[in-house]
């Protein structure tokens, strides 16, 4: 069986994010393209770093350790696991997440760049798009990230060329295109000399647009697309169920079903030494005073008219964090909002290395570590979810053996199967 | 509320409402610093008054005496099951900051005194109130970060976490760090401090010129030249900051690798 690939990633864009002041970027790309440099370089020139921390003079390299704060990270000059730090302008908070470059490494850059709604892809413009960059991108394109610039550095050592910067740029460009990723905009920097990050740069004439930045303020994160209302039910206590707006708004009134139960009135909406509130924004958390009985930790609630969709045979897309690998018959746990949902790999459609094009033809050997596949779980019993395109905070998961090990992260992209609602 | 100090509070209380329903056994670390005192007062908000975890404090006995009033009058407002821990041997033993170096004498008060606490209380879980802005090492922790039986951080395989999806299962005889205030930053804290009217001892508060940035063992604990004697002046204070907070901090000192140490070693 072969379904119609879908489009990379997130739900339709929309004006507003969650919160439209605080935006957190991921700097993704190759080994040595200079990422936390650059990102040291924004935090020092921002003054957003306490003056203890650059402990290592700038021409010693001493920008990275802004964020690579492990001994060994600095003895061997590389990002080995993710980090964040917070810069403000006047009108926005930026969390800029660091990730490491390294192959080997993607558990930990998937990590960081899973915490962000905006990145920035930093190529070198000598070496331009590498192996990593291009894994980056695809990373980015699945986790829904869709706000992208493009930051083309070490334009130093190329002698601020404009030629240098096009090729460089238009290459990224050609690829985002194939990916599926929007680029925002490319901008020639120097994160050594701090050319054209936070200040315009006379050194780069030919170059007409702004700097670094000022771009970042261009990024508008997709919102939740007008996602219905998708409520989590965490925990009950003293008859009030503490529960979590995945997407969607919740108002006082409005009705919500749980699977299998009759429709039930939100009746109050609360929070713990705050006067009751009319509604609940998504990501709040809450307490939510609910008709009938109080439903179950674990339960997913949804509007009466737009429920989620039911079904034991998922369609979904899985990039392979786990060094061994998985198969095709293996146990798994699908981790996500609500309960965690158990079945089997029950179909290896395809797969493919992240950094290469998706491949024509069926592939159904075993499931390798950075690789995309697309996969039918079977579940042991039918469950409510989400498209990732319809709900994104329900249509991802982290996908495990069921035990400790991770295997993945993956997103939801079809459910069928039977319908016993 | 400033929509990112409303973040801030949403996602610690989904993390504390996550532990609470995946751990058996979990308890929280308070040091009556401003950080964990916040990490207090956000699982009363989360559980709508309730503290339904054990509180523990680890006394090295050589806190401010401030300290040890503010603990016992809020453990007994809040009405915690507050368990203290200290490391009786070591301390009969001579142990102290005089006795020792800084590492060791942290190591045996506290890391030491921590692991008994959780094998004595049986823990699968411990909150802490630490955040990825006071060091660099810090920064580098997942909010689910297990240990295991030996209390080591293997700092080099560090589990994913994926968006707001963590894996909570560790192996036997460990138990997992589970830090919800990762994202906060000192500024942050001192604003909701001040939104909520958080209470903190008075050590952070100017007194003759002087308040503390940061507080620990009286005597490991410099303050800073300040005249911040509210909580508004010391938000003002520290916005315009920029030394670092624990630059008041002997252990941090000794040597520039000593947070990587004491948390290799299970520090918290």
């Amino acid at each position: 069986m072969t379904t119609p690939v879908l489009p990379e990633g997130g739900p339709t864009p929309a004006a507003t994010a969650r919160d439209a002041d605080t935006l957190r970027v991921a700097f993704v790309g190759e080994v040595d393209h200079g990422k936390s440099t650059l990102l040291g370089r924004l935090l020092l020139d921002t003054g957003s770093v306490t003056t203890d921390r650059l402990d290592v003079p700038v021409e010693d390299g001493g920008l990275a350790f802004l964020l690579d704060g492990l001994t060994e990270e600095r003895a061997d000059l590389f990002t080995l696991d993710t980090a964040s730090a917070v810069l403000e302008t006047g009108s926005r908070r930026y969390v800029l997440i660091d990730v490491p470059g390294h192959a080997e490494l993607l558990v930990n850059m998937a990590t960081g760049a899973s915490r962000a709604e905006a990145a920035v892809i930093v190529v070198d413009c000598r070496e331009r798009a590498a192996e990593q960059t291009r894994r980056h991108m695809r990373v980015l394109a699945m986790m829904g990230v869709t706000a992208v610039v493009c930051a083309i550095t070490k334009m130093d050592l190329a002698g601020w060329a404009e030629a240098e910067f096009h090729t460089a740029a238009r290459q990224v460009a050609a690829l985002a295109d194939e990916i599926g990723l929007a680029l925002v905009a490319a901008v020639p920097v120097s994160a050594m000399t701090g050319d054209n990050v936070t200040a315009p740069s006379t050194r780069l004439p030919w170059y007409t647009g702004r700097p670094l930045l000022d771009t970042l303020a261009d990024l508008t994160p997709w919102g939740d697309g007008g996602a219905p209302l998708r409520v989590e039910a965490q925990d009950v206590v003293e008859g009030r169920v503490l529960a979590r707006v995945l997407s969607g708004e919740l108002r006082v009134g409005d009705r919500l079903v749980a699977p299998g139960e009759d429709a039930r009135t939100a009746l109050r909406i609360e929070r713990f030494g705050e006067p009751p509130q009319e509604s609940a924004a998504t990501g709040d958390n809450i307490g939510l005073v609910l008709s009938g009985p109080p439903c179950a930790p674990g339960t997913l609630l949804a509007p009466p008219d737009r429920r989620p969709l039911r079904g034991d045979r998922w369609r979904v897309r899985v990039l392979c964090t786990a060094e061994d690998g998985f198969a095709e018959g293996a146990r798994c746990t699908l981790r996500r909002a609500g309960a965690d949902l158990t079945g089997r790999i029950a179909r290896v459609e395809r797969h493919w290395d992240s950094a290469r094009r998706a491949p024509d033809a069926t592939d159904r050997g075993p499931v390798r570590f950075s690789e995309v596949a697309e996969l039918t779980v079977l579940l042991d019993r039918p469950a409510d979810g989400d498209d990732v395109r319809v709900c994104a905070p329900l249509g991802r998961f982290m996908l495990t053996d069921g035990s400790v090990r991770i295997l993945g992260l993956g997103i939801v992209d079809q459910i069928a199967g039977e319908d016993r609602r | 509320m400033p929509s990112a100090l409303r973040d801030l509070e949403n996602d610690t209380v989904q993390v504390l409402r996550e532990v609470r329903g995946r751990f058996t056994n979990p308890a929280l670390l308070w040091s009556m610093g401003k950080d964990s005192t916040t990490l207090l007062w956000l699982v009363r908000k989360a559980f709508f008054g309730d503290v339904p975890f054990p509180v523990i404090h680890i006394d090295t006995s050589y806190k401010f005496r401030q300290m040890y009033e503010f603990r016992d009058r809020w453990s007994r407002e809040w009405g915690l099951d507050l368990r203290v821990h200290r490391n009786e041997k070591a301390l009969a033993a001579g142990m102290g900051p005089t006795a020792a170096t800084k590492l060791e004498c942290c190591t045996a008060l506290k890391t030491n005194a921590l692991q008994e606490a959780l094998e004595t209380g049986g823990h699968d879980a411990v909150l802490l109130g630490i955040r990825g802005d006071e060091h660099g090492v810090r920064a580098k922790e997942r909010v689910f970060s297990p240990r295991d039986r030996s209390f080591g951080w293997d700092y080099r395989n560090q589990p994913a976490e994926f968006w707001d999806l963590r894996q909570a299962a560790v192996d036997e005889g460990g138990h997992m760090r589970v830090h919800p205030m990762l994202s906060w930053r000192e500024i942050d804290i001192w604003e909701y401090v001040r939104q909520e009217g958080i209470p903190v001892p008075d050590l952070y508060f100017a007194n003759d010129g002087n308040r503390y940035r940061s507080i620990g063992c009286e005597c490991c604990c410099s303050p800073v030249r300040s005249d911040a004697g509210t909580v508004t002046d010391v938000v003002i204070e520290v916005r315009r900051s920029r030394e670092g907070e624990r630059a008041g901090r002997a252990q941090d000192k000794e040597d520039a690798a000593a947070m990587e140490k004491l948390r290799a070693l299970g520090y918290m």
